[in-house]
């Protein structure tokens, strides 16, 4: 299996590990919450969801140009898959933080609150995108030379 | 002979798995090292999954020390 196939079913695993964890965290706090709370509780959690989703990226940068044993880690095929897999992931990205500004940002909303909710929310759309991007041009298992 | 790729009307096939087995039964890994690439590019390469650039198939025509055109096939789909 490619290291990028890899790399992409372990962007999936950890950021749903990660969506699951921050809705039952949301879940499990005592409520009533007042909206500006949940506001500054869903800015705190995708501010770490967006350092995840830059740590994630670092790695597979390092991890699949890596050699090992001789062996090349990345090649021209793989790079092919991983720019059409990043165009997907880019207007994922771009549109759920157009939809996100233009329909669910309220007009008297805090930049300092809001703007973490908007770069995490897109990037987490971007990222699970370009994961599912790289699995499709591969296939699933693996099977198209993954 | 290996699947094939299917380039506007025409499909590019190729000789890579009859080649390999023809030089001492090379693997797929020895090829991969002798061209540069992963193992998993060549296997998608024989399936007919992937079309390798120009430079990958001059490479891989080298070490069977032939010419591209033996390794990879260019047929019409259909008579223009």
């Amino acid at each position: 299996m490619s290291r990028l196939w890899k790399m992409a079913w372990i962007n999936i695993v950890v950021l749903g590990i990660v969506f699951i964890l921050s809705v039952l965290l949301i879940m499990l706090l005592p409520k009533p919450l007042s909206r500006q709370k949940l506001t500054e509780l869903i800015a705190g959690l995708l501010s770490y969801w967006l350092l995840i989703i830059l740590g994630l990226f670092v790695f597979s940068e390092v991890w699949t140009k890596r050699r090992h044993n001789d062996h090349i880690g990345c090649d021209e095929r793989d790079l092919l898959i991983q720019v059409r897999s990043l165009h997907v992931g880019a207007w994922f990205l771009m549109g759920v933080f157009l939809y996100m500004w233009w329909l669910v940002v309220p007009e008297d909303a805090l930049v300092k609150l809001w703007m973490p909710i908007l770069l995490g929310s897109s990037a987490f759309a971007g990222t699970i995108a370009y994961s599912i991007a790289i699995l499709f041009q591969y296939g699933w298992r693996g099977k198209s030379g993954g | 002979m290996g699947g094939g790729v299917k380039v506007a009307d025409e499909k590019v096939t190729n000789t890579i798995r009859r080649l390999r087995f023809e030089k001492s039964e090379m693997s797929q890994q020895s090829l991969a090292d002798a061209v540069g690439v992963t193992r998993q590019t060549i296997n998608a390469i024989e399936a007919g999954k992937y079309l390798p650039s120009l430079g990958l198939a001059f490479r891989i025509s080298r070490v069977f020390g032939v010419s591209v055109e033996e390794v990879f096939q260019c047929k019409d789909e259909e008579k223009r």
